[in-house]
């Protein structure tokens, strides 16, 4: 059984539901987020389908301190919103440190 | 096996070569997995903690143990820690340990992206629990921050808005590692391991992840919304801005309660088959079941708004009666497996016999409040809270134990103490029902559900009572727990490969496995690779 | 914006016709699955060879049509208490309308030109003639409330500026205890009650009189 198969059973249960749905009178935004779950789910069916091959072994190393602090600069950039610009600022210079790392290691071997 | 070798194996299990860097940068999926175990049992406590003062206040009438403005965060805040901050992830985390495991595959797909998931976890439940030291204290707009209730007139205050990016955060962290999850399952499993020679909780991690990729970004959005709302109104407007935020957020809600849910039931399988001496039966049965029954738990949501006028009343309760069919093959399955089974009673098979039977009592009401016209009476009331704390106590958290005894020898390399295991398990059981049960009779009575207090009049003293006994309880059955993962890691009894006579890849490796999980693979034609070993041996040898 | 008004039947009837239903078969069916398991489990103990056979389409086919067929009945006495709960009297009714606010419940009489207050000491009385159907528009004047009358089985949520309207019909005259908020509203949810004096028509006629009103 081909993995977008299973996808796309999945988008056609939900599309059945989204169906009957609307026959019961369901309404514009319950409509909407079931039938875009289907939608969704079958757009994802779609490309994996096209994705023919495995897709490329992670070559990711065994540590990856770059990956923590990408992490805690993008919370802290969304937290930023909420506490001020100081921790915005600081949260994008050290996911620019951090995005520098990441693609150090994705230049080593 | 000395207690020097029992720290060593422990050691390599949870932290690193590499000291503190490994412990916060190691991309190898089994050390990102008990981390982010160890990171909701602590949370866990911490949500256990806010449930015995719950528990304490509402043992009597009377306020006597916190203020009602207390004691709303205090419901909030247990109930957010439960469903965002310790099963969810404690869910996922058993299938970033074990999905790669069973697929025969080196690594999870996207490890970095799985590190930084559990970075956005644990920062959001900080940023979480950062609300109590807030001047207006943590949010108390229940664990759905139902609007207009959480919106900047009626719930001013940082603790609400750090409670929302708290929720984002997490919610973000558990959404990533659902995309791993889905992508090792869909394209890393191990030549000749097709999709239907997964085992079924590798089965079960798959339809759980397409829940949490299809449902918990919209619980984002819904949050994202809630920020705005605060900060400058105009997203909820009424009429009927309050009614699509409980859309936005049950769209969420219900299946988030699956993803507490499949990855248990699939570990209980998994215990069953393995304790039964049998394959598990009817497997292409419960694959279906699990597709079928995946895909009903996303259109049931407004179940929960049955009692808000223009819902569509009658298609919620049709989609939400309707689980009863997959349940149903799903229970049949577990029952045929232990038919002609050999069966053993280890400490996983005990927490997974009181799993089926307490899930059993909460999926049975679900069906109850799944119809409208009696959801009427019941809705919001202590039945609902009976009902969800027997699916997700009484059934999730044994499964999330029967899983915990289960897995244990193969991620530490040592055994949980039996003996204790059975104390830990029968202090569970009397705590668990002793707590929930009385509430189905409250419920039903007319007591509604966050209440500090309750007028002594209505006579509910005295199963309250009751309740918060079973609480104390459940409490000391933890307590127990916590002495059996003590005494068994200071004198550590070595547990080999294969302590239970597993049938799924897991059971092929060391215990714990080495970084990349395998030396060799044995062949695999069916979700039972070991157990086909097994009878292909005892074959050879002219056994039966 | 809504339809017309979601009128109902006696409440607290619909909900016990289709209770009569559920817990019997919820009861049978755990006792059921639940002896099933420990039996085989404690049957279990004494064998020494496990059977082989892993799976029955045919028997797991037949008892899925089984489980259809339970989920059909029960799908069916919901729908058909639910249309019951929602079938329309004819005749003139008495109109109330419920205000709920954060942490009281108000109850106008618009016909009869009277308003009973809940206050800081006291719950206030919904008074409501036995017998025959009332029409209720509930609303709420801030956060979400819910209208909960335990003793009918019945409640629904109230908004702000979104009307919600239901009909309730109080079959015995007789005092009501219990009714409250139970939508999490705030600070004093739990304090948010009130109570239901169901009247006879003649005394639900005096009482009108005695507070000023027009009957």
């Amino acid at each position: 059984m081909p993995a977008w198969l299973v996808l796309l059973a999945w988008s056609a249960l939900l599309t059945f539901n989204a169906t009957v749905l609307i026959a019961f009178d369901g309404g514009t935004l319950p409509v909407a987020l079931l039938g875009g779950a289907a939608a969704a789910t079958a757009v994802l069916a779609v490309v994996l389908a096209a994705l023919r091959t495995a897709g490329a072994r992670d070559a990711a190393p065994g540590l990856s301190p770059p990956t923590a602090l990408a992490a805690i600069g993008a919370a802290g950039l969304v937290l930023g919103a909420e506490l001020g610009t100081w921790l915005v600022l600081i949260s994008a210079g050290l996911l620019a440190v951090a995005l520098a790392g990441l693609a150090h290691e994705a230049r080593r071997p | 096996m000395g207690a020097r070798e029992g720290r060593h194996a422990l050691s390599s299990a949870a932290l690193a070569p590499g000291g503190v860097i490994g412990l916060v940068g190691s991309t190898d999926h089994k050390r990102i997995a008990v981390r982010a175990a160890v990171t909701a049992a602590a949370f866990f406590a911490a949500g256990g903690v806010l449930a015995l003062v719950m528990r304490a206040e509402l043992a009597q009438p009377g306020l006597q143990v916190v203020s009602t403005g207390a004691y709303n965060a205090l419901f909030t805040m247990h109930g957010s820690t439960m469903i965002y901050l310790f099963v969810t992830p404690f869910a996922l985390a058993l299938g970033l340990y074990f999905v790669p495991l069973q697929a025969g595959a080196p690594q999870i797909a996207g490890p970095r992206w799985a590190l930084a998931g559990w970075w956005l976890y644990l920062l959001g439940g900080l940023v979480m629990y950062a609300g109590f030291l807030t001047r207006g204290g943590a949010a108390a707009a229940t664990w759905a921050g139902f609007d207009p209730l959480s919106d900047a007139v009626n719930t001013p205050g940082q603790g609400m808005d750090y409670w929302i990016f708290g929720v984002v955060l997490a919610t973000a962290g558990e959404l990533i590692w659902g995309a791993c999850l889905l992508a090792t399952l869909l394209r890393r499993r191990a030549p000749g391991i097709t999709l239907l020679r997964l085992p079924v909780f590798s089965w079960a991690m798959l339809v759980t992840s397409l829940m949490v990729l299809f449902a918990f970004p919209v619980l984002i959005a819904a949050m994202a919304l809630l920020w705005v709302e605060r900060q400058w109104g105009g997203v909820f407007t009424a009429p009927d801005g309050p009614v699509a935020y409980q859309h936005l957020f049950w769209f969420y809600g219900h299946p988030v309660v699956y993803v507490m849910f499949f990855p248990f039931v699939g570990a209980v399988a998994e215990a069953v088959a393995i304790f039964s001496g049998r394959r598990f039966f009817g497997y292409h049965a419960m694959v279906g079941s699990l597709l079928l029954f995946t895909s009903l738990s996303m259109s049931v949501w407004a179940h929960h708004m049955f009692a808000i006028d223009e819902v569509a009343v009658k298609y919620f309760s049709l989609t939400s009666i309707a689980l009863v069919v997959p349940a149903g093959v799903e229970y049949f399955d577990m029952a045929a497996t232990m038919w002609g089974g050999v069966i053993r009673f280890a400490t996983p098979m005990l927490f997974a016999l009181g799993f089926l039977i307490q899930f059993l009592v909460g999926g049975l009401t679900g069906i109850f409040v799944g119809s409208s016209v009696l959801d009427y009476h019941v809705n919001n009331s202590y039945f609902v809270v009976a009902h969800f704390h027997y699916t997700l106590f009484g059934g999730s958290f044994f499964g999330l134990l029967c899983a915990v005894y289960l897995w244990w020898p193969k991620v530490t390399g040592t055994l949980l103490r039996e003996g204790i295991g059975r104390v830990h398990f029968a202090l569970s059981v009397l705590g668990a029902n002793l707590t929930f049960f009385p509430m189905f009779f409250l419920g039903r009575d007319g007591m509604t559900r966050r209440v500090a207090d309750y007028p002594a009049a209505e006579h509910w003293g005295t199963l309250n009572a009751v309740a918060s006994a079973g609480a104390a309880l459940i409490a000391l059955s933890l307590v127990v727990f916590v002495v059996n993962v003590a005494v068994s890691l200071a004198r550590p009894r070595p547990a080999g490969d294969d302590p239970w006579g597993g049938h799924s890849l897991e059971w092929a490796t060391t215990s714990p496995p080495p970084p990349r999980n395998f030396v060799a693979l044995p062949p695999v034609r069916s979700p039972d690779p070991l157990y086909d070993l097994l009878e292909r041996q005892a074959a050879l040898e002219g056994r039966p | 914006m809504t339809g017309p008004p979601a009128l109902a039947a006696n409440t607290s009837d619909a909900y016990a016709d289709v209770e009569r239903v559920f817990l019997p078969v919820g009861v049978a069916v755990f006792v059921l699955v639940a002896g099933t398991l420990l039996l085989l489990a404690w049957r279990g103990r004494r064998r020494t060879r496990p059977r082989s056979r892993a799976s029955n389409p045919a028997l797991e086919g037949a008892y899925v049509l089984c489980l259809a067929v339970i989920a059909g009945v029960l799908v069916a006495v919901t729908f058909g208490a639910e249309d019951r709960v929602g079938a329309a009297e004819t005749g003139p009714r008495l109109q109330v309308r419920a205000v709920a606010a954060k942490w009281r419940w108000r109850f106008e009489y618009p016909a009869q030109r009277v308003v009973v207050q809940g206050t800081e000491d006291r719950v206030p009385a919904l008074v409501v003639p036995a017998g025959e159907e009332v029409e209720f528009e509930g609303v709420s004047l801030d956060v979400v409330h819910a209208f909960w009358i335990p003793a009918m089985r019945f409640q629904r949520e109230l908004f702000a500026e979104r009307p919600t309207r239901f009909g309730l019909a109080f079959p015995e005259p007789g005092f009501i205890a219990g009714a409250r908020c139970s939508f999490f509203c705030g600070l004093r949810h739990q304090d948010m009650r009130f109570a239901v004096d169901v009247r006879t028509p003649q005394g639900f006629r005096a009482w009108v009189r005695a507070k000023g009103g027009t009957p």
